[in-house]
């Protein structure tokens, strides 16, 4: 029943119930180890081994993914798992594993796996300030966003105090993504953990373990975000192309001359007999090719008329078609006065090639102005706005896309919490 | 890193074709109403006929 020492630094007992062997790797550290066969919890911090805690022969045993003794090299450092705890909440819904991991030189960790999210969490000395919800540790603020209880429901392996299957801890956990602060109230002791959250890739390869481990569920509390990197770049490089967007705007107004190129009032006794339209005189537009923005004006107060206008190039007879409404109409009501419309109206016409011209105007209902007649000018060269406005919001879509993809990972992040800042409670 | 990258490249390609339509008078805007048709004209007397 006592245990042989080894001549390295592992002590192996026989278990006291089925004379199975008990190693023990954490010497003079380890108080209590489970025995894999029987899962008799035995007291090992002495000679007589005490039985601490039997379980009945076809108790169900736990099947770990990463198994006791398990050699693996993660973040630096060389581990091996000399313990393995299972957990449940206070709803025995959700249950977690925790694996002791030892460093003769590092000492002990946990390793926890929870929805296939996986945590290394190391014993912290020092006790956070409480501010509210928030604790500060080391310079970090920590959320809080959960608080209950747990309770070990399987152990195997070594423990560096005497466990007991069943017994219970007030747990409260904190979150400043990628680290959780965890506490662990018991009636000895309170216990604060600080744990980084580390893949399942990185625990796979530290494990030398291949499509064996659950895949990830859900979001983890501390889980890093996957757009925080994305929407600071993103951020940087709207500023920069917003930047040079208002500074291309900036010289295209600087350029804009705003040419008139003619003038003309046109008269609806003015029409072309046999014929409803009134043509321009010829006229021509120079400097290559540009917009060209017809503007009209007319006395209409409580009317309208519409101008079907075309603007023929008569070098190679190519034209353009296109309406143009000038109404105006006021009023008063229960509110106030009212007025809707305009006397004055703009079109803006794309790349016009310089040219002959000649402008036909087909008026509507010209006859009921007064006067009947509207001035009609062309001008070249117009500052617009419109290709600008188009450029700010196609630039600002994809980080608009990102913020609002970042801030559902982070409701989701909060779904199960009860303390989560986008409850609308 | 790679989608802001790709960004960076299609903004700079954006205002650089916003920049080319500007200074040929190209109103994206003002070119889609549906008021501005294009036509070949040929002249008879002092009128005009599509």
């Amino acid at each position: 029943m006592v245990g042989t020492a080894s001549t390295t630094s592992i002590k192996q007992f026989s278990c006291p119930t089925c004379s199975g062997r008990i190693e023990v790797h954490a010497v003079g550290q380890s108080l209590s180890a489970a025995c894999t066969h029987c899962l008799t919890i035995v007291d090992v911090s002495s000679p007589e081994l005490t039985v601490l805690q039997k379980f009945k022969e076809n108790t169900k045993k736990l099947d770990p993914d990463i198994k006791l003794g398990t050699k693996g090299h993660l973040q630096g450092v060389d581990w091996r798992c000399i313990g393995i705890i299972l957990q449940t909440d206070s709803t025995e819904c959700w249950y977690w594993v925790e694996h002791l991991l030892f460093n003769p030189n590092k000492g002990f960790r946990w390793l926890v796996e929870n929805q296939g999210h996986w945590t290394l969490f190391k014993k912290t000395k020092y006790k956070p300030k409480k501010e509210g919800q928030t604790v500060n540790i080391y310079s970090k603020n920590y959320k809080l966003y959960g608080a209950d209880e747990s309770k070990v429901v399987m152990a195997l392996g070594e423990f560096y105090w005497r466990i007991k299957v069943g017994e219970k801890a007030k747990t409260k956990d904190y979150i400043n993504p990628p680290e959780m602060l965890s506490m662990a109230k018991t009636s000895d002791d309170v216990v604060w953990s600080i744990g980084e959250y580390v893949t399942r890739d990185q625990v796979e390869a530290a494990f030398k373990l291949k499509n064996i481990l659950p895949l990830p569920r859900g979001v983890a509390p501390h889980q890093p975000s996957p757009h925080a990197q994305s929407i600071a770049s993103l951020a940087k490089y709207a500023m920069i192309l917003v930047a040079a967007l208002m500074l291309m705007q900036f010289f295209f107004s600087m350029s804009s001359k705003d040419q008139t190129v003619y003038q003309h009032v046109f008269r609806a006794n003015e029409r072309t007999p046999g014929t409803e339209q009134i043509a321009s005189t010829p006229f021509t537009i120079k400097n290559g090719i540009s917009n060209l923005e017809v503007r009209a004006n007319a006395n209409v107060n409580n009317n309208w008329i519409n101008l079907g206008m075309t603007l023929i190039n008569t070098d190679n007879n190519n034209a353009i078609n296109f309406d143009h409404e000038v109404s105006y109409y006021s009023g008063y009501d229960s509110d106030g006065s009212w007025s809707e419309g305009s006397p004055s109206n703009a079109k803006m016409l794309s790349s016009i090639p310089e040219g002959n011209y000649i402008l036909t105007v087909d008026p509507s209902n010209l006859e009921k102005i007064d006067p009947p007649e509207v001035s009609i000018s062309l001008h070249r060269n117009v500052f617009f706005m419109g290709n600008f406005w188009i450029g700010l919001i196609a630039l600002l879509i994809p980080p608009g896309i990102s913020l609002v993809r970042r801030h559902m990972f982070e409701v989701k992040r909060w779904e199960e919490s009860d303390y989560s800042p986008y409850s609308e409670s | 890193m790679f989608f802001a990258k790709f960004y960076l490249i299609a903004g700079s390609v954006l205002i650089a074709l916003l920049s080319w339509a500007n200074f040929r008078g190209y109103s994206i805007w003002d070119s889609l109403t549906p008021n501005v048709s294009p036509g070949r004209y040929s002249r008879l007397g002092t009128t005009f006929h599509k």
